[in-house]
């Protein structure tokens, strides 16, 4: 059954993109860039979801001489915005394989079947979320210790990173991946559910 | 990266300057970029390693599985081109004085492995101004190897935090690279003096560590190197190659004309380059390409992928349409902000 609903969502989101020609069987993803550490604030503020995902497949894409891959998430535990807990979405992330071509874009986010991660989204085209500020979005959801206690953990593969202004080290804003690292799934979530209410009150 | 370490290390000297920075046996920082991407775990300074212990095994749990190649070019000379708008902040000329300077930083270093001294076997060749501003790899027309400035931020990527992406094509079987463009986005404050001010992102060290990228180099271990993973706005370290940069790239492209590819590739681990031609893959050409063909590639169940062939031989245009018009009209803005600019 679940797997019939998922078939139906691969299905709908390929055809919603309209892919015209030649198909084949691989995707991966993959690495070269400069970021600026994203902010807390910035990374709640400027998405529109956030929640905890499973990749379940995924489609690269030519675009113009570019490869996008579109990544079909099943949504594990919507923690704000956009997203329900049990439903779908697709993420579209820079680079991957198409046929025997790859493109490496480093920094963007890896999102490999089966591996859960905290993700948070803003909207894309196509109806596919963008991962915001790219790998920088993605926290990695780990089992920890014996009682095998869910924990989120900073992605490490982000390319070369500019850390923010040091000006005014008392204006230094707390970076995503310093307020995040470590916390349980359930303490990542309340986190998450209090910066979102007070950046996206209405 | 995994392969790397098993590819000769080459000893090297400062162009113009007799001094041996490296030996060929010491341990070395430097990384290749690879076929199969990192985890998002992994991070190469924090491990002291370029991969995990299990970065082959972790390669073939992916879907298809796939082997860890490290990343080469095959002919001894490549070619580059500043899009010929540059930027509002930083001029043709000036960008491609700094281009040229950044990858001459790469392509001047010398290597020294026992009796064997001498220049590496890559150089660059700057085509001139192109017209293009797209990030493309086109299989079907000719192709430029772009650095495109974005001055109004990108549709592509997330403006607000990148600085600048180097995009890298490749053979997947080989590890060859067919292709690589680099996008700074101009839309933060950039600077080219120094010292460079302290609100400054300095253009020079960001072209030097992307051109290491658009080579096949990775990130390294060492805190010391142009490809160390983090930068310090206001600070010009980075537009000097350490020691480790400069063994990286002698390792990729000895003097001896060879190429140090992955063992699977061939069973010497190195291949013949091929004679200087700096053009593209299926040649030049200024303009951006006329897309011609779209595909796609499923991970996941056979389910999945049969629906997808159905769908993609029945679908048209559609919305893959729209995303293409949107990334023209983009394109278009920009051009037009900065000629009103």
């Amino acid at each position: 059954m679940e797997r019939t609903r998922l078939r139906a969502g691969a299905v709908a989101f390929l055809l919603a993109l309209g892919l015209a020609a030649s198909v084949s069987l691989e995707t991966h993803r993959a690495d070269a860039s400069v970021s600026i550490a994203v902010s807390w604030d910035a990374l709640v503020g400027r998405s529109t979801a956030a929640a905890v995902v499973t990749p379940i497949e995924a489609t690269a894409v030519w675009q113009e001489g570019r490869i996008f891959t579109y990544t079909h998430v099943n949504v594990d535990r919507a923690i704000a915005g956009k997203l329900v807990t049990g439903g779908d979405a697709w993420v579209r992330t820079l680079g991957g394989v198409a046929g025997k071509i790859g493109q490496i874009v480093e920094g963007e986010a890896n999102l490999s079947p089966g591996a859960q991660s905290l993700l948070f989204l803003r909207d894309g085209p196509a109806g596919a979320f963008d991962v915001t500020a790219r790998g920088q979005g993605q926290f990695g959801v780990t089992a920890d210790g014996p009682q095998g206690q869910l924990r989120v953990v900073r992605n490490r593969a982000v390319g070369m990173l500019v850390p923010q202004a040091l000006l005014s080290p008392q204006a230094v804003p707390a970076l995503a991946a310093d307020v995040l690292e470590g916390l349980t799934v359930e303490e990542a979530a309340l986190r998450v559910a209090l910066a979102w209410a007070q950046f996206h009150a209405r | 990266m995994r392969a790397s370490a098993s590819l000769r290390p080459f000893a090297t000297v400062v162009l113009g300057v007799s001094v041996s920075v490296a030996t060929g046996r010491q341990a070395h920082a430097f990384c290749r970029t690879s076929t199969c991407p990192l985890p998002p775990n992994w991070d190469p300074a924090d491990a002291g390693a370029c991969v995990p212990a299990d970065f082959v095994q972790d390669c073939q749990t992916l879907s298809p599985p796939i082997s860890p190649l490290p990343l080469w070019w095959r002919n001894a000379c490549v070619s580059y081109d500043v899009q010929e708008d540059a930027s509002q902040q930083i001029p043709y000329d000036t960008a491609d004085a700094i281009a040229a300077e950044s990858f001459s930083k790469w392509t001047g270093t010398i290597c020294a492995n026992g009796s064997q001294v001498g220049r590496v076997s890559i150089d660059l060749r700057d085509f001139g101004p192109v017209e293009c501003d797209l990030v493309q790899y086109n299989e079907n027309q000719g192709n430029q190897h772009v650095i495109v400035f974005r001055d109004q931020g990108s549709p592509d990527f997330d403006s607000t935090n990148t600085l600048g992406l180097t995009t890298v094509t490749f053979d997947e079987d080989t590890g060859e690279i067919y292709d690589a463009d680099v996008e700074i986005n101009s839309s933060k404050t950039l600077s080219v003096t120094d010292p460079a001010p302290p609100d400054g992102y300095d253009f020079p060290s960001i072209m030097t560590h992307e051109a290491g990228h658009f080579l096949g180099m990775a990130h390294s271990v060492s805190t010391e190197t142009t490809m160390y993973a983090q930068y310090m706005q206001g600070t010009t370290t980075k537009r000097i190659l350490s020691a480790d940069d400069m063994a990286g790239i002698c390792t990729i492209y000895p003097p001896d004309g060879t190429r140090a590819v992955d063992p699977s590739v061939t069973a010497s681990g190195f291949i013949q380059e091929d004679a200087c031609d700096p053009t593209p893959r299926h040649g030049f050409q200024s303009q951006c390409a006329q897309p011609q063909k779209s595909s796609c590639s499923v991970a996941g169940s056979e389910a999945a992928t049969s629906s997808a062939v159905l769908l993609v031989a029945m679908s048209g245009v559609g919305t893959i349409g729209a995303v293409r018009r949107g990334r023209r009209r983009w394109a278009q803005g920009e051009r037009s902000a900065r000629r009103r600019g």
